[in-house]
């Protein structure tokens, strides 16, 4: 199973949380007052972020107030995953916020959702600071990060965190009244997610978003080459200070309870030797993370891209030959189906 | 890449005087201190200190050596890449930053100078230095 954290107003929380639907916007509003729909690369990074999403993964979210500390509020699961549909659920004269799923609450944990227990986001930073959170920086928009409303988190150590500091809190930081939950089911006009995937080869998070969506089903022609994923999450720290993210992060049980942590950098078009470079350190990096356990953990580096230069299949390939802590995966992706969907294939 | 030291037994050259073939710079303000060695398979491990602001002689990192009396063949740097990965792992918590390999060898073999060229280029660590001896 998976988690997320979502970021939702106050005022689009109010219907969320009693609906159980989440929806992300699909547009900005201009300086000038009018309504622009996000460019195709952005609509494809929000679908990146939901189509991963299965049924009974556990979701957190992450209230935006106008006053005060912002809140992280749960936890819920996931009931019916990402689909596109129009249909009006939130008042906003402009926006519908097309790209949803439903959630209801945690079956174990039906009482932090009826008080819609919350914690308040500084204590959400605190595990940040602590390293506790490790695969975000932040939850706010920063310059040099890429807004995003709906972020895959850790499954093991990092959502039991929160679900703690939900419990520590819960006497304190509580909604006055009970909710009255009245769960809307999906509508005949909704669409599954993974049906807008298209322009495979074009955009780098449409490969991305295949990716993910494959991940998550568990897809043959994936595990085939990564193996059996026990975890995985896109767009994951690396180094909080320079905002260096990793593509996709896929975590794997390994021998004796140790871990193979799976990092994969995803390219448009060519692999050139920059981006060895950059997986390779990112690798080197990891490393170096508190989580990891030198002694036994696995880190294998993943580059995916239509074409590969000479010198990475080379050195790759001589690399993985001498087979010292973690191999050099190196797959071919060739866009089928008029972009909308990709073969894969191994070639280092 | 490669450079050439004047020993035809690099070995006890260094464990006699880690100065003695040229490879470390004596004008630094601290010392190299020997913290393990090994006669089998010829490797040294030392410890790179400086003199800090308050007189105190502070780690800077490590270098790891290790001395092949033939020639380098991709068998041995894949050993020599092993024994590093556990120095790292050991000394440093993982940073191959803070490890220096250095290999001396009486040669190398084509396809090892073509991977060492590539892994100095490609893999931001700390580079492995190529020695000739003999």
């Amino acid at each position: 199973m998976g988690s997320f954290i979502c970021s939702i107003s106050e005022r689009d929380w109010q219907i969320a949380k009693t609906k159980g639907i989440y929806g992300n916007k699909a547009g900005r509003i201009g300086e000038n007052g009018k309504y622009f729909e996000f460019s195709p690369s952005v609509k494809y990074s929000i679908i990146r972020d939901l189509v991963g999403m299965r049924n009974g993964d556990k979701v957190f979210f992450h209230v935006i107030t106008k006053k005060g500390y912002s809140r992280i509020h749960g936890i819920y699961i996931v009931r019916e995953t990402a689909f596109y549909d129009l249909l009006k659920i939130w008042d906003d004269d402009m926006e519908l916020f097309p790209y949803r799923f439903l959630f209801g609450p945690h079956p174990n944990y039906k009482y932090l959702c009826k008080r819609d227990a919350y914690i308040e986001v500084i204590d959400f930073y605190e595990l940040i600071e602590q390293r506790k959170i490790w695969s975000l920086a932040t939850l706010e928009n920063e310059m040099n990060i890429e807004a995003r409303s709906v972020k895959k988190i850790e499954d093991g150590i990092e959502a039991k965190e929160i679900l703690r500091l939900l419990h520590r809190d819960f006497k304190y930081r509580i909604s006055d009244s009970e909710i009255q939950f009245s769960p809307i089911s999906i509508s005949c006009t909704a669409k599954p997610l993974q049906s807008l995937i298209n322009e495979i080869g074009r955009y780098e998070n449409s490969i991305k978003a295949l990716l993910m969506y494959k991940i998550s089903q568990n897809n043959r022609s994936i595990l085939e080459i990564l193996g059996s994923v026990a975890d995985f999450m896109n767009e994951v720290f690396i180094a909080q200070t320079t905002r260096k993210s990793i593509d996709i992060l896929c975590i794997q049980n390994y021998l004796n309870n140790s871990k193979k942590y799976t990092i994969c950098e995803v390219k448009t078009s060519k692999c050139e030797v920059g981006s060895l470079k950059q997986l390779l350190y990112y690798m080197d990096l990891f490393k170096r993370k508190d989580l990891v356990d030198l002694d036994n953990d696995i880190i294998t580096g993943c580059l995916i891209g239509q074409k590969f230069a000479a010198e990475v299949i080379d050195f790759s390939r001589q690399r993985n030959a001498q087979n010292v802590n973690g191999n050099i995966i190196l797959i071919e992706y060739k866009p089928i189906q008029n972009g909308s969907d990709a073969n894969f294939r191994r070639i280092a | 890449m490669t450079k050439k030291v004047a020993s035809v037994d690099p070995y006890s050259s260094l464990y006699q005087d880690l100065y003695s073939l040229g490879i470390f710079d004596r004008n630094i303000n601290g010392n190299l201190h020997i913290l393990e060695k090994n006669d089998e398979h010829k490797t040294i491990l030392i410890e790179r200190r400086y003199v800090d602001l308050s007189g105190n002689l502070v780690i800077s990192g490590f270098y790891f050596i290790q001395c092949l009396y033939f020639i380098c063949e991709t068998e041995h740097i894949r050993k020599f890449r092993g024994n590093l990965e556990i120095v790292v792992k050991k000394k440093a918590k993982g940073n191959y930053m803070e490890v220096d390999p250095i290999i001396l060898a009486r040669g190398y073999k084509e396809d090892v100078s073509h991977f060492i060229a590539n892994y100095n280029e490609i893999q931001r660590r700390k580079p492995i230095q190529l020695f000739i001896f003999g």
